[in-house]
């Protein structure tokens, strides 16, 4: 396989590794399409504008070796959630009625692959049975909760739905690492007619490097909720991609985070508006520490077809303490005149006049510190079922009464 | 308005369908600027003087040898050409064309006569031939006249219109700069760059490259090699510059880029104001410009630095017109000073420039007021930087942006806040306007912070004026629209007012647009 490593441009030691595991694998078109799309970029670094504040490359110099302790520092908070678990990776998972796996031979290269250089990696370097296609026929009763591989020292999966026309299908994922390097796949392609409800918690610990990929394609008629709470890693990027290919689709993408010291979270997304009479929404907050870093890159595409799109961003950030950092990239790209989109971003501390308000009132100051940073990550989850919104919030405020 | 038909309209070719709730007066404002309407697109027929095409190390030294510079700027722009070579050209812009050839440009030409004129009377008439039909007068008994001169009623002439003094640059190099006398008296140094460098060297040495430095970019770069002329602006302690300087681009020969170098030095407690216009005649092929400029304002000073820019934009079918790729910025070095960018931007086939301000020195004030016109096919990648390295720094970033025609357009910009920057604040708001849909309007603001007490703000509304000042304003007496418009104008319209330039008009209407229906 020497002619492999040919494909990067200059090799680090992680990424001749990853061409080594690629090499090792049963060799498919998909695969080798995937791999070789990834190998364009190689690990992303700043240099490379879409990571431009998550230096992917740097954080992964060599791959780690053996296993992780899946023993976890924190379990998924969802874990207390009403939900049917399918945990992937571990042999053909048992699915409720309304789903079920389809021939993983049907899963085609990822799309626009290039542009999602880890992804690429992930779905190239996903194994059989780490790689699955399942179909969702009818409404299942229960949300779904997928639990991603937390042993592995380096894992890669892919997990592609297909959502079938007027079905309503809900989501809950848990990105959780103890360490090691993972890149996540998920794909959504919702029918005509179909809801997706997408909930997502991640947790990790600081020696981890963990990349979730998201792509939703949304039809005529449908509407997506995402919302979700991020704590970070030594370098987690959560990613979504939506694309409105349908008319009169809607998204609302919320999202929030708290990053403590010697965490990084990177959230990035991009909404294309290809069909006129979509919206999206977008609204995400979050609070950081000293030593902690979070990124924020918003895009919002809008082709010249896709007149009457109504796309408003907005993310709001606290920093809680100097030396925590706040990198944020709200981008419109528009190419229809018919169209209200808008973006705000707006960065600073805690409204002293409410902190003050609250101390009057005889709330310790910590205390009201952790109440209203917590109020107002908050609101990023205020779409969400009352049951999972709270089993959130209430991580966010444990998370926030132990920092402050 | 709204129920305007565009089928009122004459047949006209380039008649788009407008969206409902724009204001037919921007859309008129906007059209008044396609290219067919371009008027300083005539080029003056005078013998001029180039360097062979091409650039090597001996055009470098040609030209330090045409300007009779001393040895050390030679060195500098040797330097600087070394470093050029090694250099790649950015491709990370918005705007698509052709690969630029450096080998096929003139880095040097001039009107034969001589490179400056010993008094105005020697000047070619020919050239202020063309600066008056620019609307520059350069007899100074032509400028107290006013701009329009004899036309003018004697009675305004004698009332308060203000002075203007003018740096006129031909091409390469400078042709006359006027009340040099009057602003000498002031104490204020105003000249050409080139004779700056002669008189001055101690001054130029000082604070040359110290804002933009040699490597900075790759055209930046480049300008530090081969830059032709420029102006030269020092403005001694305590001194407020007692008119406003300006200087005006004209390119005129074919195949000729323009590389002008403009350095103001505002010191302790100063004020200057400082005017910059452009302009270019048709030509079908693609000329370069790549200008620098560096502001530098120390304790208490305060630069304001405007720029109407109205480069030949090509054709409607994009052919010809200027590259616009000019590295602008100040620095705020002292304490309390204050520099603001205003620019109103409606020429260039290709626009790429990002007027920054360094806010250094503690409790420093940067402001980026910009309205930027694209049509045709013209291409804009244009924004602002601010770094905020002081403690209490304040930054205020005003852009508008309408696009028209089959062109498209990208606000970029930086709002940085370094870990000492003590309680920083930002106010952002951009806005744009699409007219038509063969065009694109982008925004990609980036924001790092690192500081809890920093505030930083970046809004895309019209109605998200701070609520308390509107509030204010209405109290006042003003309707809602008036208020808005003087919040988010005020400033610049106080500085079109006083363009010498005939393009004040046109600049005025542009300023009068609404953004009723803007996209984002």
């Amino acid at each position: 396989m020497a002619a492999l490593k040919d494909l990067f441009p200059n090799p680090n030691a992680a990424e001749l590794e990853l061409a080594g595991l690629y090499a090792g694998l049963k060799a498919n078109p998909q695969r080798e399409r995937n791999f070789e799309a990834f190998a364009q970029t190689g690990l992303p670094h700043t240099r490379v504008e879409a990571w431009k504040y998550s230096d992917l490359r740097n954080a992964v110099q060599i791959l780690p070796e053996a296993g992780i302790e899946p023993e976890m520092t924190s379990a998924s908070a969802f874990a207390s959630a009403d939900a049917t678990v399918i945990e992937i990776g571990a042999g053909v998972p048992k699915l409720p009625k309304g789903m079920r796996v389809a021939s993983e031979e049907n899963l085609t290269a990822l799309g626009g692959a290039e542009d999602l250089p880890v992804a690429a990696l992930g779905a190239a370097l996903a194994r059989a049975g780490q790689s699955l296609l399942i179909e969702v026929t009818q409404s299942p009763e229960k949300p779904v909760h997928l639990v991603f591989d937390t042993a592995s020292a380096n894992a890669f999966q892919r997990v592609s739905f297909v959502v079938r026309k007027g079905v309503q299908f809900s989501v809950l994922e848990s990105h959780i690492r103890s360490g090691g390097f993972s890149s996540i796949v998920l794909e959504y392609s919702v029918e005509a007619g179909a809801s997706l409800e997408r909930f997502i918690y991640q947790k990790a610990d600081t020696s981890a490097v963990q990349v979730a990929t998201c792509i939703i394609h949304l039809a005529d008629d449908t509407s997506l909720s995402q919302a979700g709470i991020g704590f970070g890693a030594k370098l987690a990027r959560m990613e979504t991609q939506v694309y409105h290919h349908g008319e009169n689709a809607k998204a609302s993408i919320n999202g929030a985070y708290l990053v403590g010291d010697g965490y990084h979270l990177d959230q990035t997304s991009l909404v294309r508006h290809a069909q006129p009479y979509c919206e999206t929404e977008q609204l995400v907050k979050g609070a950081v520490m000293d030593g902690g870093r979070a990124v924020f890159q918003g895009k919002f595409f809008v082709a010249k077809k896709a007149q009457k799109t109504a796309a408003q961003m907005a993310h709001n950030a606290l920093i809680l303490e100097n030396g925590g950092e706040v990198n944020a990239k709200p981008e419109l790209e528009i190419y229809a005149d018919d169209v209200e989109c808008a973006h705000g971003n707006t960065v600073g501390a805690l409204d002293e006049t409410a902190l003050f308000y609250m101390r009057q009132r005889g709330i310790p100051e910590t205390q009201a510190r952790a109440l209203l940073t917590r109020a107002f990550i908050g609101e990023a989850l205020d779409d969400m079922p009352e049951a999972l919104g709270e089993i959130l919030m209430e991580e966010a405020g444990a998370w926030l009464t132990e920092r402050l | 308005m709204c129920d305007h038909d565009v089928s009122t309209h004459e047949k006209d070719e380039t008649e788009v369908k407008v969206k409902e709730g724009i204001d037919q007066g921007t859309v008129d404002a906007a059209r008044a600027l396609e290219s067919k309407n371009y008027s300083a697109g005539f080029s003056t027929e005078i013998e001029q003087e180039f360097a062979p095409k091409g650039l090597n190390e001996d055009i470098v030294r040609f030209i330090s040898e045409k300007k009779e510079e001393p040895e050390w700027m030679l060195e500098w722009r040797l330097k600087a050409f070394e470093r050029w070579k090694q250099m790649k050209e950015p491709d990370w812009a918005k705007v698509n064309y052709p690969k630029i050839d450096y080998q096929d440009i003139y880095y040097w030409a001039a009107p034969k006569t001589g490179a400056k004129y010993e008094s105005i009377d020697d000047v070619p008439e020919e050239i202020l031939e063309t600066y008056k039909k620019l609307g520059i007068p350069l007899r100074e008994a032509e400028v107290l006249l006013g701009v329009e001169g004899a036309a003018e009623s004697a009675a305004e002439a004698r009332t308060d219109k203000p002075k203007v003094a003018v740096d006129a640059v031909f091409d390469s190099v400078s042709v006359a700069t006027t009340f040099q006398k009057e602003l000498k008296e002031a104490g204020v140094i105003f000249m050409s760059i080139s004779e700056a460098v002669k008189e001055y060297p101690e001054l130029v040495k000082k604070y040359l490259g110290t804002v933009v430095p040699q490597s900075d970019n790759f055209f930046a770069t480049l300008n530090c090699a081969v830059f032709s002329d420029g102006t030269f602006v020092y403005v001694p302690k305590g001194v407020r510059c007692p008119m406003e300087l300006s200087t005006y681009f004209r390119m005129n020969a074919q195949g000729t880029g323009q590389f002008e170098r403009t350095l103001i030095v505002a010191d302790e407690g100063a004020y200057v104001s400082y005017l910059e216009g452009c302009t270019a005649p048709m030509r079908d092929e693609n000329q370069l410009h790549a200008a620098v400029v560096e502001l530098v304002a120390m304790d208490d000073a305060e630069i304001k630095y405007s720029t109407v820019q109205n480069w030949w934009p090509g054709d409607e079918n994009g052919k010809g017109g200027v590259y616009n790729f000019v590295t602008k910025r100040g620095d705020c070095r002292g304490a309390r000073s204050k520099i603001s960018w205003t620019q109103v931007e409606t020429g260039s086939a290709v626009t790429w420039k990002y007027p920054s301000c360094i806010l250094r020195g503690d409790d420093s004030v940067g402001e980026f007021y910009s309205i930027a016109v694209t049509n045709g096919r013209q291409q804009a990648d244009t924004g602002t930087k601010m770094l905020h390295l002081g403690k209490r720094t304040k930054s205020r970033i005003i852009s508008k942006g309408i696009s028209a025609g089959k062109s498209d357009q990208t606000y970029r910009g930086l709002v940085s806040v370094h870990k000492k920057a003590e309680s920083a604040r930002n106010f952002t708001q951009c806005d744009s306007l699409l007219i038509g849909d063969n065009c694109g309007a982008h925004t990609v603001p980036y924001v790092e912070t690192r500081r809890a007490d920093a505030q930083l703000e970046h809004e895309a509304t019209t109605t998200k004026l701070s609520e308390d000042q509107l509030f204010y304003a209405r109290q006042r007496g003003l309707d809602e629209e008036a208020a808005v418009a003087l919040l988010v104008n005020g400033f610049v319209r106080d500085v079109i007012q006083q363009l010498p330039m005939e393009f004040a008009v046109e600049a005025q209407s542009l300023l009068q647009v609404s953004l009723e229906g803007s996209v984002g």
